[in-house]
């Protein structure tokens, strides 16, 4: 790898480079994000969207990668999730539903904003997909969202009177992964559902 | 439980299993492909960015590439490799222009950075930050140019081609980045 017309790397430079560590982990980790991101763009792969494969490399593995879930058991582990989150979150061994009208989560502003942009994408895509589902199912889909929500509502609260702890950043996305997760499993049943 | 279960269950999934299972669309695998190849990729990023929230973008961005990109990975070189090239792309690919621009730009020399003294006797972890740092505080151009060549090993038409930059201009960035670094470890 040399080349005459450019000098050759010093010795001392030469050994300080071969000492630099092949390895440096990031500070915090980064797979949360990137997990929400192939969520999101999973759901975009869904049967019924319009394009959403050829963006993604020209194939629908996003779709035929994506469990099929019954609606029964899909229902109960969204309740599931829902309860999780808010037992964590809250300590509380049951979970109080509390109804909120919108959720300030502010999240562009302490670096969490792709769970929030992968969120509201999901939740977009839940929307266009509403009508295929029955009363019952929509009413226990919101009601688990309004848990969630106010659960990240408390957490981003707790998360803004100490921005450094990292525990409390943990809750806070531990809540966005679960609400996406949510989100995701609640397209699923929507996407397969018939009335 | 039977002993055989346990072990079965305590056994970590072999990483061509992951790489077929992620292949599949399976994204558990691919977060376990993810945590043995992070740090890897995080450290190229690193020293291509300069600094660390663009190295956690570039990571993010690589590997979510990475995902779309892997059903057509055929295994012709070790997914590290892979994941390397991958991450060199992305990085001169987004934004392509300013990279471009960057690598091109060789500006009026300036003092470099202060340094620490000069500590003769081995190599320790100082010494090793001391150069990350000096090769963060690099102008972006010759940054790029000794990064991937002297630290990754690519050659300079292998940059030329990834970057659209003529060779003559990367071997420029690249003596001006080492001329740099010397200066600033010599201090």
């Amino acid at each position: 790898m040399t080349d005459p017309r450019i000098p050759e790397l010093d010795p001392r430079l030469r050994e300080r480079l071969t000492a630099l560590p092949d390895e440096v982990p990031p500070a915090r980790d980064l797979w949360p994000a990137i997990a929400a991101e192939l969520d999101a763009q999973r759901v975009r792969a869904l049967p019924g969207d319009p394009a959403p494969a050829a963006a993604h490399g020209g194939t629908d593995r996003g779709a035929r990668a994506w469990p099929f879930v019954r609606r029964a058991a899909a229902i109960a582990v969204l309740v599931g999730g829902t309860a999780v989150v808010t037992w964590n979150l809250r300590g509380r061994a049951e979970p109080e539903v509390v109804v909120v009208e919108t959720v300030p989560l502010r999240a562009a502003a302490s670096g969490l904003a792709s769970y929030e942009q992968s969120a509201d994408e999901l939740a977009r895509a839940l929307e266009q997909r509403r009508a295929k589902l029955d009363p019952a199912t929509v009413e226990a889909i919101e009601r688990s969202l309004r848990t969630i929500d106010s659960a990240l509502v408390e957490a981003r609260a707790a998360l803004d009177r100490d921005p450094s702890s990292a525990q409390v950043r943990a809750y806070v996305e531990a809540a966005y992964r679960q609400k996406i997760d949510f989100l995701r499993r609640a397209n699923d049943v929507a996407s397969t559902w018939t009335l | 439980m039977p002993p055989a279960l346990v072990t079965l269950l305590q056994t970590p999934p072999d990483p061509s299993d992951d790489l077929r299972a992620a292949q599949a669309g399976d994204t558990e695998a691919f977060g376990r492909l993810y945590r043995a190849h992070v740090g890897r990729v995080h450290a190229l990023a690193l020293r291509l960015t300069g600094e660390r929230r663009a190295a956690e973008e570039l990571v993010q961005s690589a590997f979510v590439r990475a995902w779309q990109k892997l059903p057509s990975f055929r295994g012709e070189s070790a997914l590290a490799t892979w994941l390397h090239r991958l991450t060199v792309n992305v990085f001169l690919l987004d934004d392509r222009g300013a990279r471009r621009r960057a690598l091109r730009e060789l500006p009026e020399e300036s003092a470099p950075e202060p340094a620490t003294a000069v500590r003769p006797q081995g190599l320790g972890p100082e010494d090793r930050i001391d150069l990350e740092r000096a090769i963060a505080r690099l102008p972006e151009g010759a940054r790029v140019a000794f990064v991937l060549h002297d630290i990754q090993g690519y050659d300079h038409a292998e940059i030329a081609a990834m970057s659209g930059v003529a060779p003559g201009t990367i071997r420029a960035q690249l003596f001006r980045a080492r001329r740099r670094l010397q200066e600033a470890l010599d201090r």
